[in-house]
């Protein structure tokens, strides 16, 4: 599968302006958590944001399917939990109510609606353009800069824990349950005192090259379309508009 | 060699805070326009002289001078140093910290404080000369570990050095792209780079050095020219060099026919497989 990373970089969108993605994206969530029509607007929501990702974007529609898979989990055994009424006083113990019922939809419309905002943004907008909004948002530097760090040593440390995964399996780290309990132990291990010699190494190199304070790069953007503005505010207001109907 | 040094190292020692001694009163220095190799078995201590060359680390005793000045470790000094003597790394990984190739090479010349324009060119020209325009677009994570290392030297070149210092340019690289870097390299000193490259490779020193450094426990055993170098048996067998092939050849040959006494030695395949079509 295709890491959601590489998308990010490579969608039909990635070179709309940031902000105009984030705008999007957070006002179809405030109206997905705010409305009180949830079951039609949320379904809206969910679908505009899906189909904006696959068709105009050009996700494919099996990455992001499996990428819904795993949030979509989470919500039915949410969603499970609270339909299922558990009393004695009943005729059966175990019994499904229809308050239950109703809760359960609204956690799933809600719970799918935000998801599809976030995958929207995660798919569309690379991290760099996330970083680089945030700073234009006056967002306190070093926060920005451990977003940033975090994320690029994410594959770093993403790709020594493989390795490591591999020469453990090579020589039958995990051919049994101890075996097993023993390299994950040790792998953990590795990865810590790995990620202390990088942070120094890391440091070492940033010095090195006259850093100091704030993390500064060079950035790029694209111009910002008053005509995505519109169709952003637009597509928010018929929505909204849709809420009190509904 | 009447020229003076740029960066000169006095009888620095060094110790890890561990207690491992990694320099020993080490003396030596490094000239404009140099090409030099710094030879070393593992552990050596290569890299713990270069880091002392842009100020990362301290000598624990002797001083590191900077066109012939003591090197003064407050801030305004070491920028100053750093501005001049860039190293480039041997792990990319630990060098590149943006997500994005365009991004990281920008980051040292942004930190000279220079305006957006001249940041742009200077980005511009190293993608040129590093020949990685195609790069430019790239995030990081995705690049080839040779793609990663020719961004990490661009990311130094943008501070305009005078003296590039490059840790273990070739591990893990493969030969043709070690050719490319060596050219690279060529490039860059014929234009007036200095360049301090450590490596364990006896052919690629023998090949690309003009001057070598050969450093043996935390110790410089000796400095030279190559041939000179290579020449002193007594030397190569303490420090574990096994001689170039090509000088190896040349020797044998030497007291087997009628070579010239003069004649220069190969210092690549080429040039002694010209010689030996010569004499066969
Ligand atoms: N951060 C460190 N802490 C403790 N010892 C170190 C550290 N870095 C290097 N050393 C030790 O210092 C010696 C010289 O290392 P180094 O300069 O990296 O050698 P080289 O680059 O020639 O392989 C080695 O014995 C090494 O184990
Ligand atoms: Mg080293």
């Amino acid at each position: 599968m295709i890491a959601p990373d590489t998308l990010a970089y490579t969608n039909r969108l990635v070179k709309t302006h940031p902000a105009e993605k984030c705008l999007l994206a957070a006002s179809m969530l405030c109206l997905n958590l705010a409305t009180p029509a949830v079951m039609p607007v949320c379904c809206m929501i969910f679908c505009f944001m899906c189909c904006l990702t696959i068709f105009k974007a050009r996700i494919p529609a099996v990455v992001y399917a499996k990428l819904l898979l795993t949030p979509l989990f989470f919500l039915c055994v949410g969603a499970g939990t609270v339909m299922i009424d558990l009393s004695a006083d009943h005729f059966a113990f175990i019994s499904i109510s229809s308050q239950g019922l109703h809760t359960a939809i609204i956690i799933v419309c809600r719970g799918l609606g935000a998801v599809s905002c976030l995958l929207f943004l995660c798919l569309t907008t690379p991290v760099a353009d996330i970083t680089w909004l945030l700073a234009k948002l006056r967002v306190p530097g070093l926060l920005i800069e451990l977003l940033d760090l975090t994320y690029r040593c994410i594959f770093i440390l993403a790709d020594s824990a493989a390795t490591i995964t591999t020469a453990q399996a090579s020589r039958l780290g995990y051919a049994t349950m101890n075996a097993t309990n023993r390299s994950l132990g040790t792998l953990s291990a590795a990865c810590i005192i790995r990620s202390f010699v990088n942070a120094r190494l890391m440091q070492q190199a940033f010095d090195s090259r006259c850093g100091e304070g704030p993390m500064r790069v060079m950035h790029t953007p694209c111009p910002i379309s008053k005509k995505n503005i519109i169709a952003v505010m637009m597509a928010s207001i018929i929505i909204a508009a849709c809420s009190f109907i509904g | 060699m009447s020229r003076p040094y740029i960066i000169e190292a006095q009888n620095v020692s060094y110790t890890y805070p561990d207690g491992t001694t990694a320099l020993s009163t080490v003396s030596t220095g490094i000239k404009q326009g140099e090409k030099i190799a710094v030879l070393g078995e593992n552990g050596a201590g290569k890299t713990t002289l270069f880091l002392h060359f842009n100020g990362i680390l301290r000598p624990a005793s002797g001083t590191i001078l900077f066109n012939d000045k003591t090197v003064l470790y407050d801030r305004r000094s070491l920028r100053e140093l750093r501005s001049k003597i860039q190293i480039v790394f041997q792990d990319p990984d630990t060098q590149l910290f943006s997500a994005r190739v365009y991004q990281d090479i920008s980051f040292g010349a942004l930190n000279l404080g220079l305006p957006q324009d001249e940041v742009k060119r200077r980005v511009d020209a190293a993608l040129l000369t590093v020949d990685i325009e195609h790069l430019r677009d790239k995030v990081t994570h995705s690049l080839s570990h040779g793609e990663k290392k020719r961004v990490a030297i661009a990311g130094a070149l943008v501070m305009n050095p005078e003296v590039l210092i490059i840790d273990e340019p070739t591990a893990c690289v493969d030969p043709r792209h070690q050719q490319n870097l060596l050219d690279l390299f060529d490039k860059l000193n014929s234009k007036g780079t200095t360049i301090l490259l450590s490596t364990h490779d006896v052919e690629l020193a023998w090949q690309w050095a003009d001057r070598l450094i050969v450093m043996h426990k935390g110790t410089i055993a000796r400095e030279g020219d190559p041939y000179t170098i290579f020449s002193n048996e007594h030397l190569t067998q303490k420090t574990g060099l096994c001689k170039p092939l090509a000088l190896e050849v040349f020797d044998a040959l030497r007291q087997q026919t009628s070579i010239p006494s003069d004649a220069a030695p190969p210092r690549n395949k080429q040039t002694l497989l010209a010689m030996l079509n010569k004499k066969l």
